[in-house]
């Protein structure tokens, strides 16, 4: 048999499998497992990739979804979108009713087109059908291929189910290169078939079969943690002329840093501007500091990115001429004006959605943002360029503690930010509440928010004076509020904090005829209060931690008396403490109250637990003492 | 001759110019931004303001392209910029229309200019917008938007562009809208239109515009048709013109419980009546329902489907003939016509007045409401049942205008249909979980148009249901602060159909879970009672639990149990736009509290009644307590839709009032022993 005579045979081969799953349609032959709590069925899902050489590729899709019912019609929209690296060379789809029969034909015309971007200027283009057939349950079927040319940095992700309430009843992925390329995956709940290889061509390929739907739980981890999917990417690389590696983040930290070459030089007076503006700094933090404040106060963030822009920033010249940039291009001309005045710095590539990157793993699909670090002798500085208005040094929450790519000539280094200690994410209220016998009371109010509280917060000073009213007023649950005298101070430091105080005039709770009802703590809203679950799936994870201390002191009006039992607890567990305690010092009630969070993961067993935690949160937060006229009956 | 035509030709260079002046002779010119708005750091009229439009200008003229008349606008935009969040108007977006159609309106955006101005060492500096930053894009068929980003834009920059706007459509001219989400200091906006097309303008929105009317003219080289060939010739043809100017506008900003904003946004709107050229006869434009109703007959995506040779064919016909219509009265007919197109049709979440593929949506089974509506009106003629498409615009998409009616302000239609007696049934393809006179409030507005050629006639929705919650609930109070009791609650009109999609879309156990949550209870059984399906009811039968109070000897429960309007939804002191309500409704609960053995009253709330604006709005509150019982009566009722923003004060009152009734206690004191 010759080579030709071979290939043949595969390739009806090829066509035979596709072909012979084809025709399922029936939503009779869903498995009754997958229909549990699911909107969607993935019948099948079938990515076949072709790479010829390290430019060009070619992958073909096949994916069919039986859509039950109206919650699940996402699932039944395609989109795709093109550019000058990718086109789309075929499409077709079809629209089976319930028993499989087709219904009716899709094709390439009946794609809708957009170039419409949230960005300034990008080049993508994105080719979509918007399925609006609404006689469940039907299925969908799509298959379409894609044409990559000009390089390719990824192999396409393999992601069969992409939503919450959707299962899969077989889904596969092969990819086809030549013996001379080398691949690096990462799969999660997908096997990974033996390799095989003929006439210089080696297939990798993996497959899955019958995973039932994930169903959203409250604190649950992240979707992507819970279901199938392959990343692949070719260890050897070149996009638009740039060739690189990533076997290793320090490769792949090298070719980042390499595609800056050349984009960091400034014209004189730029320079001279530069030098004029550190000239009184007496140390290299205030330098810092100082071209930090420059770069919010002389430029800001738009989003461009054209070709090969998604990798590689636009010019230091180029920022310094136009006074805007994305991510990478601010965080560079950051760099660039540091280097001017001798500090180095380096290049991070970093996630705002995961706090994790595959440490043994290095790939771009898990990266999207840039920020600057800065080591300085006794302490590193990370700095956000897209938003100077963030305190100098402070950590926003969503870099803070992430893993990160520093990239420098060396290569590239996985590193992790640094993270607050819960504790120290504090916020506390100090009440002074004058009651009067009718209810009425007026009340001095001091509140200080520290760390991601005060970044929680910041956003308070921007606004008028009515608006803070307003805002302060919706977190207060007493009705017929008024706020009046409202003061605040921001510390813009490396530990940033906001202090806000103001007068309040409210009925204080609830009042009978002889009665004042006293709620503990109507200044903090009640946690949200999950439900328990004895078949908890999915561990419990609480993604930011921090401390709510406060101290409530109520002058008791003349004549009356607490009636009843005052309530107190003292909670430790390992998700978080509380405590709660009233206390009467001559006519005088202390409240205090305090609750400290803690962040982490916690096993799924431990969930009624952690509800019974926060209902017991709530209850003193919302418990009322009562106070009772001594004069009357 | 030669002289002729040249004072003919400088005529023209003459009035285009003159549109240009009007621009100076305000004080303002482009291109000269002064030094005092660039020191300024605030806006005088709104502290809060993070940028504020200096000069926001206009013009609009009518040029002659090649065999036609076409729009050219001019506009112009300053822009102050106070504080980092505004740094973003310098990131401009300009949508335009442009079919894909051989001869579909095309709109063009061009000749785009920007510059930023700052203030450097005392010194102005200016930095204008390069080519390289104007980027276009392709929306969809229909639409292109054309995007820039001005350079070195930061805190105290003013910047300023300008483009040039054309179209082919002289039918139509663009609203003037002058106020923003930031303020505008100064609007200027002119327009010169030939005076053969009579266009009408409307002014709207809360703010004072001043309008100047005058007449001037201006030379236009027309084309001829002699009827041998066609030959140019230059006319002086008479203009309308047009100025409008305001100042000081504050900024349009959300507020809640507002179906559409754009409804109170100061703005003018332009509307064309009719077109005459001299020695033509008058073509008139939707001036009156009839001429809207006479246009939309013809239309081949409405009237075709109604009328004539492609009148479309009731494909379910053989479904409507078994069912026995015969058997029923036309209130069951409709509902039993309304399901046979439900079972084959489903509604694909769009409102639509035209129906383009009407043939194709039949087949799939989906479509949008027009397409379902068309099917049922075609179902209803078949069973000799009078039935009439109401021309609507839904609530959030604004008002219909009733003294210029026109085919531009429609957004969709819903059914009536008429008994032998005269009662009239609304009815629609959107509904899901209502019936027929329960539509989505959305539908349900104040002003209908109905498509009967004989008669013109504005038709209210808004109270063609009665709406509302009757609640009842016993409970007995154990000594052990336990309250055990059962609720039943029958959900009428609006509320039932916001009852039912509920449980659809949640599923009763979520449903559950939520209420036990909201409510601090855990129910231990749940009985339904018509929650699927077209009806005017539901009702539910809950049997509760809930930990109340317990203190020493003391016990305190809200009476209420499932407080109603437990928060004050009202909580900005200021309002600038009206307050909107969903629907009308009227809420009654009664409660029936058994003392616990061994305790007795020891207080009881005021009972307590409250009205506002003529009993727009009605509570009451009536409590009263025998030695082993409570009884409360609650009653809320809402008969208005719409607050004006003057009352939002006394509205702030009346709710206080209710929200302070729906969370008082009852204490109950153990007898001595």
């Amino acid at each position: 048999m010759n080579q030709k005579q071979f290939l043949l045979i595969l390739c009806f081969f090829y066509s035979a499998v596709v072909s012979s799953q084809s025709c399922d349609t029936n939503i009779a032959n869903i498995p009754d497992t997958l229909r549990v709590n699911a909107y969607s069925v993935v019948r099948d899902y079938i990515i076949e990739m072709n790479q010829s050489s390290t430019k060009v590729a070619e992958y073909k899709v096949r994916r069919v979804v039986t859509i039950l019912n109206k919650k699940g019609q996402d699932a039944a929209v395609f989109s795709t979108y093109t550019d000058q690296f990718r086109s789309l060379t075929r499409f077709a789809g079809r629209i089976y009713n319930s028993a499989g029969v087709e219904l009716f034909k899709l094709k390439s015309k009946d794609l809708k087109e957009t170039q419409y971007s949230s960005m300034l200027g990008s080049d993508t283009k994105t080719k979509y059908y918007a399925c609006e057939y609404a006689r469940y349950p039907y299925t969908i079927e799509y298959e379409w291929t894609i044409k990559i040319k000009n390089g390719l940095l990824i192999y396409p992700t393999f992601c069969p189910i992409e939503s919450y309430n959707q299962s899969l009843q077989h889904a596969e992925y092969s990819i086809n290169i030549p013996t001379s390329v080398d691949v690096n995956c990462k799969e999660q709940l997908v096997d990974r078939l033996p390799s095989t290889f003929l006439n210089n061509q080696k297939q990798c390929k993996w497959e899955v079969k019958h995973i039932n739907s994930v169903v959203e739980e409250d604190y649950g981890p992240d979707l992507l943690s819970l279901i199938p999917l392959v990343y692949a990417n070719p260890l050897k690389f070149e996009v638009d002329g740039y060739a690189g590696g990533q076997q290793t983040w320090q490769e792949l930290g090298a070719w980042t840093h390499s595609l800056q070459n050349g984009l960091n030089s400034l014209p004189p007076q730029v320079i001279s501007k530069i030098r004029g503006i550190v000239s009184g700094c007496s140390n290299d933090r205030e330098k810092v500091a100082k071209l930090y404040q420059y770069l919010g106060e002389t430029t800001r963030y738009v989003s461009i990115q054209l070709g090969i822009g998604g990798f590689r920033p636009m010019s230091a010249l180029e920022v310094s001429q136009v006074g805007f940039g994305d991510c990478k291009a601010l965080s560079f001309y950051l760099k660039t004006m540091l280097e001017v005045v001798g500090i180095p710095s380096n290049y991070v590539v970093i996630s705002t959605r995961n706090k994790r990157l595959f440490s043994d793993f290095a790939n771009e699909q898990q990266t999207n943002h840039v920020i600057l670090q800065v080591p300085l002798p006794n302490d590193t500085l990370w700095l956000e360029c897209t938003n100077t208005d963030l305190p100098f040094g402070y950590i926003h929450e969503d870099i803070v503690g992430h893993d990160a790519l520093v990239c420098d000539k060396n290569g590239g280094r996985l590193v992790r930010l640094p993270e607050y200690a819960d504790s120290l994410n504090l916020e506390s209220y100090k009440v002074y509440v004058n009651l009067s016998s009718n209810g009425q009371s007026t009340a001095a109010v001091y509140r200080t928010s520290n760390l991601l509280q005060y970044e929680f917060r910041s956003n308070f000073v921007k606004k008028d004076v009515n608006q803070q009213k307003d805002d302060l007023r919706k977190q207060i649950s007493l009705n017929q509020a008024v706020i009046s005298d409202v003061h605040f101070k921001e510390y813009k430091t490396q530990n940033p904090s906001l202090v806000v105080n103001y007068k309040l005039d409210a009925l204080y709770g609830h009042t009978n005829l002889s009665r004042l009802f006293i709620p503990l703590n109507p200044f903090r809203k009640p946690l949200y209060i999950p439900t328990k679950n004895n078949q908890r799936t999915q561990n419990i994870s609480i993604e930011e931690g921090y401390y709510d201390r406060d101290t409530i002191d109520i002058q008791i009006p003349k004549g009356y008396f607490l009636e009843g039992v005052l309530p107190s607890i003292d909670l430790k567990t390992e998700f978080g403490n509380f405590t709660s305690s009233v206390m009467v010092h001559g006519d005088t009630i202390e409240i205090v109250q305090a609750l400290l969070l803690h962040k982490g993961v916690y096993d799924k067993e431990k969930w009624n637990d952690f509800v019974l935690f926060c209902e017991a949160v709530k209850t003193h937060y919302t418990h009322t003492i009562v106070l009772r006229n001594g004069t009357l009956k | 001759m030669k002289l002729m035509n040249f004072k003919k030709a400088f005529l023209i260079v003459c009035s285009t110019l003159f549109s240009v002046l009007i621009f100076a002779g305000n004080g303002y010119k482009y291109g000269k931004v002064s030094l005092e708005d660039l020191t300024k750091t605030t806006y005088q009229n709104d502290s809060s303001a993070s940028a504020v439009v200096l000069f926001k200008m206009g013009s609009t003229e009518f040029d002659y392209r090649t065999d036609a008349f076409g729009v050219a606008s001019v506009f112009e935009r300053r822009v102050k910029i106070l504080k980092t969040e505004g740094v973003d108007y310098a990131n401009v977006e300009i949508p335009f229309y442009k079919s894909d159609q051989p001869d579909g309106i095309c709109e063009n955006i061009f000749d785009i200019e920007a510059t930023a101005y700052n203030l450097e060492d005392g010194k102005i500096v200016k930095s204008k917008l390069s080519k390289k930053y104007i980027y276009r894009e392709k929306v969809d068929e229909n639409w292109n938007v054309v995007k820039f980003s001005i350079p070195n834009v930061k805190v105290g920059t003013v910047i300023e562009y300008k483009y040039k706007y054309s179209s082919n459509n002289p039918h139509s001219i663009d609203s003037w809208e002058i106020q923003e989400s930031i303020p505008v200091f100064k609007s200027n906006y002119e327009v010169l239109i030939p005076i053969y097309y009579q266009y009408r303008y409307q002014t709207k929105g809360y703010e004072y515009i001043n309008c100047q009317t005058s007449t001037q003219s201006r030379a236009y080289n027309i084309r001829f048709d002699t009827g041998s060939g066609y030959i140019n010739q230059t006319v002086n043809v008479p203009l309308n013109r047009f100025v409008f100017t305001a100042d000081t506008l504050p900024a349009l900003k959300d507020e809640p419980f507002v179906w559409c904003k754009k409804e109170y946004r100061t703005l003018v709107d332009f509307e064309l009546s009719g077109v005459q050229f001299p020695g033509s006869i008058f073509e008139g434009y939707s001036s009156s329902w009839k001429t809207v109703k006479e246009r939309l007959l013809e239309n081949s995506y409405f009237g075709a489907h109604l009328k004539g040779v492609n009148r479309l064919k009731n494909p379910f016909w053989g479904l409507q003939e078994q069912a026995r219509l015969d058997t029923m009265d036309t209130e069951n007919q409709i509902r039993t016509l309304f399901q046979i197109l439900k079972s084959r049709m489903q509604w694909d979440g769009s409102y639509a007045l035209w129906s383009r593929n009407i043939s194709e949506a039949i087949r799939q089974g989906t479509g949008s409401n027009a397409d379902l509506n068309f099917v049922l009106l075609r179902m209803l003629s078949d069973a000799n049942i009078k039935a009439y498409p109401v021309l609507i615009c839904e609530r959030n998409k604004g008002n219909l205008p009733l003294s210029s009616p026109s085919i531009a302000k429609l957004s969709t239609f819903v059914i009536v249909a008429y008994s032998p007696d005269g009662r009239a049934f609304y009815i629609d393809g959107s509904v899901e979980y209502g019936d027929l006179n329960i539509l989505p409030p959305q539908l349900m507005v104040s002003q209908g148009a109905i498509f009967d050629l004989d008669r013109d006639q504005i038709l209210d929705l808004t109270s063609v249901s009665k709406n509302g919650t009757r609640v009842n609930i016993t409970a007995q109070l154990q000594a052990d602060g336990n309250l055990v009791g059962t609720r039943q609650t029958r959900y009428q009109g609006q509320n039932s159909s916001e009852f039912k999609s509920t449980l659809a879309v949640k599923g009763l156990d979520t449903y559950k879970q939520n209420l036990e949550k909201e409510q601090q209870i855990a129910i231990t059984d749940i009985e339904l009672q018509q929650t699927e399906g077209l009806s005017n009811y539901s009702s539910e039968v809950l049997k509760f639990q809930k930990t109340t109070q317990v203190s020493g000897d003391y016990i305190y429960v809200n009476p209420m149990i499932f407080p109603d309007e437990p928060k004050n939804m009202f909580t900005s002191v200021n309002r600038k736009l009206p307050i909107e309500f969903p629907f009308l409704q009227s809420v009654r609960i009664t409660v029936s509290l058994d003392v616990p053995e061994g305790y007795i009253v020891d207080e009881i709330p005021k009972s307590v009644s409250a009205k506002f604006e003529d009993n727009k709005l009605y509570m009451s509150y009536v409590i009263y307590a025998s030695e082993d019982k409570v009884q409360l009566r609650y009653q809320l009722d809402i008969s208005t839709l719409r607050i004006a923003p003057q009352s939002y004060h006394q509205l702030r009152q009346f709710w206080e009032t209710l929200v302070t009734k729906n969370n008082e206690q009852i204490v109950f004191k153990k007898i001595a022993q």
